[in-house]
């Protein structure tokens, strides 16, 4: 993999320069926090309910999914493989294991989902979607999915959902390394270190990450009925480097944040046909990909009259370059189908906000959200003068405003109605969508969700200009998508068995979701395509989430139905797609995992687990011909604590190497069994020491 | 399981009655650009039957061609693009869909074109065929033997050369075989496919031994990225787009005398154009027909800055081609969606058919319109076609898949595509059990 290029270096000097500004900023408010310090206010109370309490079930009136990846700690997770974990979630994974992968939520499409990390949306109108492989796993103190109803706090406009990473913010000081390696040449290394700093905490991460991608599989040659010609290829299916920084100072009332990420990924082309037996598949391209990100948050609080006002500000700046190139000069390097070799994508995004909450009166409790944000877009390469005569400067802003109420229908606080609005501005249009949620509380264990809402997506930069290799632009504009949604839900909670134990809960929720004017990737040729308001679909489905702990064993089930289909009325060329069910939506999907803690004679802890992973079959393409096999995928592992501050975790991934038999099949229609485009790399073999 | 192969058999032989007047069909591929399929459009004395799905999961990029094998039989054949050195290639009786008698990927690489000629089986491609993973940029013209197994057994690649300035990469576009000759029609490009030469075709016996060769200019005016030819008389007749396909890409209609091998120039697509003098109306020729009686077709036309289709259908005479007359007009299309722009004269039937972008329609010979079959109806958005004579489909029973040859479900907004919408009505009976029977078929999910 080669990141010593110009560009690698260019890279290096950003992330010094990052480094060395992000340490002063950190210093700075270190210093500045010594100085007036605020008492903070008590924590306002409506009824029953707490905010403030770690109960995942009030982070939201609407459906939300927390993930702790410290519960999958050492076992080598990417962010899309613990997202995997939540119902409703679908992670559509392009081009391998480790390749691009998006989110859809409740069968939206991905760019209808939201991205946050430490309050810094990671979504930018250059891109279609958020590349989850590309955000690091490691030092996430917890992933919080929300599905149907969106809480104020986020303002980006999120149809379909929203998923918010929360960084680690350790309360004592500490220092941990974790070194892993698997199987195929993977190797993740991690250091991190908090500390007291000034009148907060400081905290500081260090991450690389490695992949070769070598492994063999079975190969049709392209040919399914000619067996005599199958092979055994061998290709580097997504090799890809990351590092990633992080450095965070937060106190009482201050929130500074800087991240440095670096990618280089290796593109592979589709296996069947350009596979050679006894060859090595290369990548036919290279993406490199650097961000950076900045923000500065303070928190403080005021009186009115009468009434507290918490309230708060953030800036942010992200900055981010792409670039694809390709290193062989046959048409095999073309990047896409428009004799693109290389492009170029630079994006800066820089994000103001206002945010205030307040009790009003004894029912009601109001927040608030206020963003601007502007982002410019420079476009290099081969495509500019070719597809963009010659534009290569695109640029965004955009304006939301929010308004959440949450008021106590009873006394008790145990009946809350929360009415939220959202308005959204930008290249001269503006929308308006609402939502309610009713929440009610029956005891400490029952509680029914239920929410309604409109929502609204404006197209993004990447939809309209297109990406220069395989997406043209957007013809004669696009329109903004549209939509409502419904769902209603009754969460379980148990007793806490033990001090410090997690309670014991379970959920089931149905939900409706129908999408107006979907602006979709439509395939014009296998060469390339564009982007077009040509769907319409309806999605139903049903989520059950369920966590038990009885003595030493824990066990955690998600599990998802959904049918989404496609209603878009008759246009030319997509009637044929009327009714069909939505491609890369399996009905059926789930996980389920068992732990079992144990003691050691020596007195050491440690746990074995089991993990099941089920997607349903689902289609490859729109109109019911072509489906994906299901998928069973079996992970076991063990934990051991070698000392009370190291652990070492092993485990094995698709025990029974379940992806080797994966293939695309004809849905009741006659014609052959074929290969993927993309093999994964099947069972895989990983060990990771904690200190 | 017992009822519906009883259904499906009962179809197949009553649709075994209904084709045996059938005269003439279509093989034709479609693609939603994640998969491709086949099918077939008989047409049945004044209406057609559709049978779309025959075999599916084809691929992204599925071409289709027929020809007959060394023994006179009937063949459907599909190549598979993958991007890559070599095409997946599969060649079907069109008997028997369940299996291809082949199935190979040692034959060429983007395969434009076929032809055949006694045991042979000639290919003109875009690419060369490589077995190392990086294809060659320029075209060949190869020749199966079909009686060994359909096995390649000569090659002539076409190789880059210098012209001038740059180096030029010439690419195989059509094919045609005339008395013990093969025509190959070279579309010659530059600058990464941007820009183009004058295009060629070359003369080769039947051992590919290149014998001739014409360059599609003259008196200073040049053809270039030429995509189809017809013959007529003695002559081909090659469309040009023009240069890369764009809104001003000035097209023309080029003669070769094949006695001579020299090349005139007979119809310049200013003078088709709406406004000459303007480039963003500038016309590519993109499809050029003969029936036999002299009445010629063209299909001429021009993307805008958007990528939709403009055109127009043209039919005059091939005398008054030869003298720079395009004719009338006969159809407009404006800000059609898709790629696929060809037209097929079926001389057996008298039907001109034209790949519209995503749809096809069937025309008289006069030109107008009979029929139009929506993807809905193909299946997909149409993406190539070919003729079948039938007479292999008439000889015995078919084998089709148990899958109902029509999606009943899907017909809204359609145009119709037989099957229940029989237009004879001494078939209507009988299209009718078809429709019962396909009906009662549930559709089951893959196991």
């Amino acid at each position: 993999m080669e990141i010593g290029n110009p560009k690698g270096l260019r890279g290096y000097i950003s992330a010094i320069l990052t480094v060395a500004a992000a340490s002063l900023f950190c210093v700075f408010f270190a210093v500045l926090s010594a100085y007036g310090a605020v008492e903070l206010p008590e924590e306002r109370v409506i009824g029953a309910v707490v905010y403030g309490e770690d109960e995942d079930k009030y982070l939201s009136p609407g459906a939300v999914t927390v993930i702790r990846p410290e519960e999958y700690m050492g076992e080598l997770k990417s962010l899309p493989d613990l997202l995997e974990n939540a119902p409703g979630l679908r992670i559509i994974r392009l081009q391998g294991r480790h390749g691009y992968a998006v989110a859809s939520i409740r069968g939206s499409t991905s760019s209808q989902v939201a991205v946050y990390v430490d309050g810094v949306l990671m979504n930018l109108q250059s891109e279609s979607a958020v590349d989850l492989s590309s955000i690091p796993a490691d030092n996430v103190e917890r992933v919080e999915v929300y599905r149907g109803y969106i809480p104020a706090r986020f303002g980006a406009q999120a149809m379909g959902g929203v998923i918010n990473i929360v960084t680690r913010s350790p309360m004592k000081p500490e220092t941990d390394v974790s070194l892993g390696a698997g199987s195929f040449g993977r190797f993740k290394g991690t250091v991190s270190h908090s500390a007291t700093l000034g009148e907060g905490r400081f905290f500081g991460s260090f991450g690389y990450e490695g992949y070769d991608g070598g492994f063999k599989y079975w190969n049709d040659n392209g040919t399914p009925y000619n067996d005599t010609d199958d092979y055994t290829g061998r290709r580097r299916g997504g090799e890809f480097e990351k590092m990633d920084l992080l450095l965070k100072w937060e106190d009482s009332r201050w929130r500074a944040r800087a991240s440095w990420v670096r990618r280089d990924r290796g593109l592979p082309l589709a296996a069947p046909g350009l596979d050679r037996e006894g060859e090595w598949q290369r990548p036919h391209a290279l993406l490199e990909t650097t961000r950076f990100d900045l923000s500065l948050a303070r928190d403080q609080s005021a009186t009115v009259g009468n009434a507290l006002i918490d309230w708060g500000w953030e800036l942010s700046y992200t900055g981010q370059e792409k670039e694809y190139d390709s290193r062989r000069g046959s048409s095999l390097s073309q990047i896409g189908g428009m004799n693109v070799t290389r492009s170029e994508y630079d994006t800066s995004r820089w994000a103001a906000s206002f945010n205030a909450s307040w009790a009003a009166g004894e029912r009601h409790f109001v927040e608030f959200l206020g963003e601007y944000s502007d982002e410019r877009l420079d476009v290099d390469g081969d495509m500019v003068y070719e597809y963009l005569n010659g534009i290569s400067r695109y640029s965004y802003s955009g304006l939301d405003l929010g308004l959440l109420d949450t008021i106590a229908l009873d006394s008790a606080g145990s009946l809350l109605a929360t009415p939220s609005a959202r308005w959204h501005k930008q290249d001269g249009e503006d929308r308006l969508t609402w939502q309610i949620a009713l929440t009610k509380e029956f005891s400490s264990a029952w509680m029914l969700k239920s929410a309604y809402g409109t929502y609204s997506r404006a197209p993004n930069m990447y939809e309209l200009y297109g990406d220069g290799a395989f997406i043209l632009p957007a013809a004669r504009g696009l329109e903004w998508e549209s939509g409502t949604q419904f769902d209603v839900g009754i969460i379980w909670t148990g007793a806490r068995k033990r001090e410090g134990a997690m309670r014991s809960s379970a959920s089931l929720s149905a939900f409706w979701r129908d999408s107006d004017n979907l602006i979709e990737l439509d395939m014009e040729s296998p060469r390339f395509s564009r982007y077009r308001n040509i769907a319409r679909a309806d999605v139903r489905g049903m989520e059950l989430e369920a966590a038990f702990d009885w003595e030493r064993w824990d066990l955690s089930l998600s599990a998802t139905w959904m049918e989404g289909r496609n209603k878009t009325p008759g246009e030319e060329g997509s009637v044929r797609f009327y009714g069909k069910a939505l491609p890369n939506r399996p009905e059926w999907s789930g996980v389920a995992r068992l732990t079992r803690g144990f003691v050691t004679a020596g007195g050491r802890g440690g746990s074995l687990f089991v993990e099941y992973q089920y997607v349903g079959e689902n289609y490859a393409d729109s109109s019911e011909k072509v489906l994906f096999d299901a998928r069973n995928i079996w992970n076991i592992g063990i934990r051991y604590d070698l000392s009370p501050t190291t652990r070492l975790v092993a485990g094995v991934d698709d025990v029974f190497n379940d992806s080797d038999g994966w293939r695309m099949r004809s849905d009741g229609f006659n014609g052959p069994s074929r290969m993927l485009w993309y093999p994964t790399e099947g069972r895989t073999y990983y060990i990771t020491l904690n200190l | 399981m017992k009822k519906k192969r009883y259904l499906s058999a009962l179809a197949a032989l009553l649709w075994l009655f209904l084709v045996s007047s059938a005269q003439a069909d279509i093989f034709y591929s479609v693609s939603n650009y994640i998969d491709s399929s086949v099918g077939i459009i008989e047409k049945n004395g004044g209406s057609y039957q559709v049978n779309k799905n025959i075999v599916v999961n084809l691929g992204m990029d599925a071409w289709g061609f027929t020809f007959r094998d060394h023994s006179g039989a009937e063949r459907a054949m599909i190549r598979e693009y993958n991007y890559g050195p070599d095409d997946m290639v599969y060649v079907w009786n069109p008997l028997d869909w369940s299996r291809p008698e082949v199935n190979r990927k040692d034959w060429a690489s983007n395969i434009r074109v076929t032809a055949a000629e006694g045991k042979y089986l000639y290919l003109a491609t875009y690419e060369s065929y490589n077995e190392s993973s990086a294809a060659q940029e320029t075209g060949e013209v190869i020749r199966v033997d079909m009686e060994r197994g359909y096995v390649p057994d000569k090659r002539s690649q076409y190789g880059a050369f210098t012209s001038g300035e740059h180096v030029s990469s010439p690419h195989g576009e059509a094919i045609h075989i005339q008395d013990g000759r093969v025509y190959v029609l070279f579309g010659i490009s530059y600058n990464e496919g941007s820009e183009y030469d004058p295009g060629e075709i070359i003369e080769y016996d039947l051992e590919l031994n290149e014998l001739r060769k014409v360059r599609l200019e003259s008196q200073g005016i040049s053809g270039k990225n030429p995509m189809r030819m017809a013959y007529r008389d003695g002559k081909l007749y090659v469309a040009c787009v023009g240069e890369y396909q764009g809104p001003d890409s000035w097209g023309d209609i080029w003669e070769v005398d094949l006695q001579s091998m020299t090349s005139r120039r007979v119809l310049d697509g200013h003078s088709i154009s709406y406004d000459p003098g303007d480039d963003t109306a500038a016309v590519g020729i993109y499809g050029i027909q003969f029936a036999s009686d002299g009445t010629a077709y063209i299909l001429a036309g021009s993307y805008d800055a958007e990528y939709t289709f403009q055109a127009k259908l043209f039919l005059t005479t091939a005398d008054r081609l030869a003298a720079g007359d395009a004719g009338t007009v006969i159809a407009s299309y404006e800000n059609f969606p898709g790629y696929s722009w060809d037209i097929l004269y079926d001389e057996a039937i008298s039907t001109l058919w034209c790949m519209t972008g995503v749809s096809l329609e069937a025309r008289d010979k006069d030109g107008r319109l009979v029929r139009t079959f929506q993807p809905s109806d193909l299946g997909d958005n149409i993406y190539s076609l070919s003729l079948l004579r039938g007479d292999a489909i008439k000889a015995s029973e078919p084998n089709l898949p148990d899958a109902p040859t029509e999606d009943f479900g899907d017909n809204e907004g359609s145009g119709g595509g037989g099957g229940c919408d029989a237009g004879i009505p001494g078939l209507a009976g009988v299209m009718a059990l078809t429709c019962i029977a396909s009906v009662l078929t549930a559709r089951k999910r893959g196991a």
